[in-house]
């Protein structure tokens, strides 16, 4: 019985011993790319052969050594590149006048309904985004909201016989990551379908989240196809209610080169510009992962960024339209990483 | 606890017919059931669908010492041995792409644990030759091992080794109390076994194996066998 007690005792020993608990590690964080953001464009002079701007534009790394995002800094002024062309049959020239780089003022806590754009005509997210990228940079987003502000997320497409053009996932902005809202998320994978109602969903997000905040409060719009023209709201309308409810529109758009025409870019510019808020021209998915995961400084204002100033030109007898001109430049990253430039579209409206 | 239940016990079975044996488990099933349809990775920020009630089968390779007491059709059992999974326990999700498809994932978990029960007997047929018997019981199960690989391939011929996806989820690295409950058949050298072993406690997912296993019985050293009345020839 001795023996059989020694064994037990031993057994009971070895049962004890308590196995060793790994501390929770950090998320990995998605694929990134270098991503550009363009905070801020002007007309600082327009003439019939001259227009001076300038515009602000934040850049960040998408350096996947590290488990974070940080900003894109010493690019030199050869960074920026635009394309001399012809326009009108006279030669349109561009030049950097200056390149500095600065610092910016600390927003409060913002509030911000992310605003997912659902509609599966003409484009759809399945042909930029197969693989559902978007959904980790979403929570990863959301997940990492670190007390900076709160968020709800919201989608919209207009359905045949569906009154409703947007829909909240959340009942209120939280700073908490929630379960359900996360699986909602998830489950918009598949539920693509409808077009556009991209002003009408506008109109309504304004009044959702003005009646929820009154500081820092944005919309931010990640969008894959211009609005079907089958809504009562306009662009005017929705930019004035914006700009009334102090509520900025930040715009995300992932479109592939060769696609640019199922948008409005003009259209974009405008709800981002007029209302205070910054866009985004992603060709590549694994650039949105860099956006959302910078996105709660981004809205915070936590980040440094390029001011460039500089002139097009045309010689007479060309000139350029008296309204607006659209253009666009390259940024190219040094040192380059799988990704080595941004296409950067802009827009030039005469004041 | 089960264990110091036994020591309690022993001295006053001194006079029962008391047997040891070597029990190997070859088989097992484990029905997983969890709380939620949708899971969250801990490596990154993906989070899939997930089957709620799922039956991994296996090849189990559980080792144990057994010490039988018996008493009329009543016996005790203590049970103290190796728990683990050679080829592993493999838990299927989803994450869902574009095209209303799915891209399908697994993670393999692999343990190796020590492993002692307790448990009660009851012969419902004494007179066959291999007598056929129900137990219950109370064990534990402290992991020593555990390893997690993820594929998207269910054989696993190319993985993320070392990726412990649902780890947190599953907590099979964590020591466990489990019931048990049993049927058999038992001779005198030998018995054929399946038990169920439910995991209890504070844990996010409902885990159980059913695990099939054959036992060799061998006479106690330096013991004689012992009976409280004798039985008529």
């Amino acid at each position: 019985m001795d023996r059989i007690r020694t064994i037990v005792l031993l057994a009971t020993i070895l049962l004890s011993a308590v196995s060793c608990e790994d501390e929770p590690g950090e998320l990995d964080l998605p694929v990134r790319y270098d991503t550009s953001i363009l905070l801020a464009s002007r007309a600082t002079y327009y003439d019939l052969q001259e227009i001076r701007f300038s515009f602000d534009i934040a850049v960040y790394k998408g350096d996947n050594e590290l488990n974070e995002v940080v900003d894109f800094t010493g690019l030199p002024d050869t960074a920026f590149k635009f394309n001399d062309y012809l326009y009108e049959g006279d030669s349109v020239k561009h030049f950097i006048d200056k390149v500095e780089f600065v610092d910016t003022t600390m927003l409060p806590p913002f509030t911000t309904m992310v605003l997912i754009d659902q509609s599966a005509s003409p484009e759809n997210f399945d042909e930029t985004d197969y693989y559902n990228v978007r959904f980790k940079a979403f929570n990863a987003f959301y997940k990492n909201l670190d007390g900076k502000g709160k968020v709800c997320f919201a989608y919209f497409n207009r359905r045949q016989g569906n009154p409703l053009v947007m829909t909240p996932l959340n009942n209120e902005p939280s700073a908490e990551w929630n379960e359900d809202v996360v699986r909602q998320l998830l489950n918009l994978t598949h539920n693509q379908s409808g077009t556009s109602s991209l002003f009408d969903a506008l109109d309504q997000a304004i009044s959702y989240i003005a009646a929820r905040s009154t500081q820092n409060t944005s919309i931010t719009l990640f969008v894959r196809n211009k609005d079907d023209g089958k809504g009562s709201a306009t662009l005017d309308n929705v930019i004035q209610k914006a700009i009334a409810n102090n509520v900025k529109i930040n715009v995300i758009w992932l479109i592939p080169n060769s696609h640019t025409s199922s948008v409005d870019f003009p259209t974009l510019w405008k709800l981002a510009s007029k209302t205070g808020g910054f866009t985004v021209y992603m060709s590549r998915i694994w650039q949105s992962n860099t956006v959302f995961i910078q996105l709660a400084r981004l809205l915070r204002m936590e980040t440094n960024l390029y001011r460039v100033s500089g002139r097009i030109t045309i010689p007479p007898p060309g000139f350029f339209n008296q309204v607006s001109y659209r253009t666009g430049f390259y940024l190219y990253y040094y040192p380059p990483g799988p990704f080595i430039a941004s296409w950067i579209p802009l827009y030039l409206e005469k004041n | 606890m089960s264990v110091l239940l036994f020591l309690i016990i022993c001295p006053f079975l001194q006079g029962q017919r008391l047997n040891t044996g070597l029990t190997y488990e070859f088989f097992g099933i484990h029905a997983v059931h969890f709380p939620s349809d949708i899971i969250f990775s801990e490596t990154n920020y993906s989070a899939y669908y997930v089957d709620q009630f799922q039956t991994p089968a296996d090849l189990n390779m559980n080792i144990a010492g057994n010490i039988v007491v018996d008493y009329s059709r009543l016996f005790m059992s203590l049970r103290g041995g190796i728990f683990t999974v050679p080829n592993g326990v493999k838990f299927r999700y989803e994450y869902p792409v574009g095209g209303d498809e799915f891209t399908t994932y697994y993670s393999k978990m692999q343990y190796f644990c020590g492993d002692i029960s307790l448990s009660i007997g009851y012969f419902m047929n004494a007179q066959r030759f291999m007598k056929p018997y129900l137990e219950a019981g109370v064990g534990r199960v402290a992991p020593y091992m555990y390893n997690e690989d993820m594929s998207d391939d269910p054989k696993f011929l190319s993985q993320w080794t070392g990726r412990e996806e649902i780890k947190n989820t599953i907590q099979l690295d964590k020591s466990y109390t489990y019931l048990l409950a049993g049927v058999g058949l038992r001779g005198d050298l030998l018995a054929f076994s399946a038990r169920y072993r439910m995991r209890i406690g504070d844990f996010p997912v409902y885990f159980s194996t059913l695990s099939f296993g054959i036992t060799i019985y061998t006479k106690f050293s330096n013991l004689r066998k012992h009976y409280i009345y004798q039985p008529e020839d």
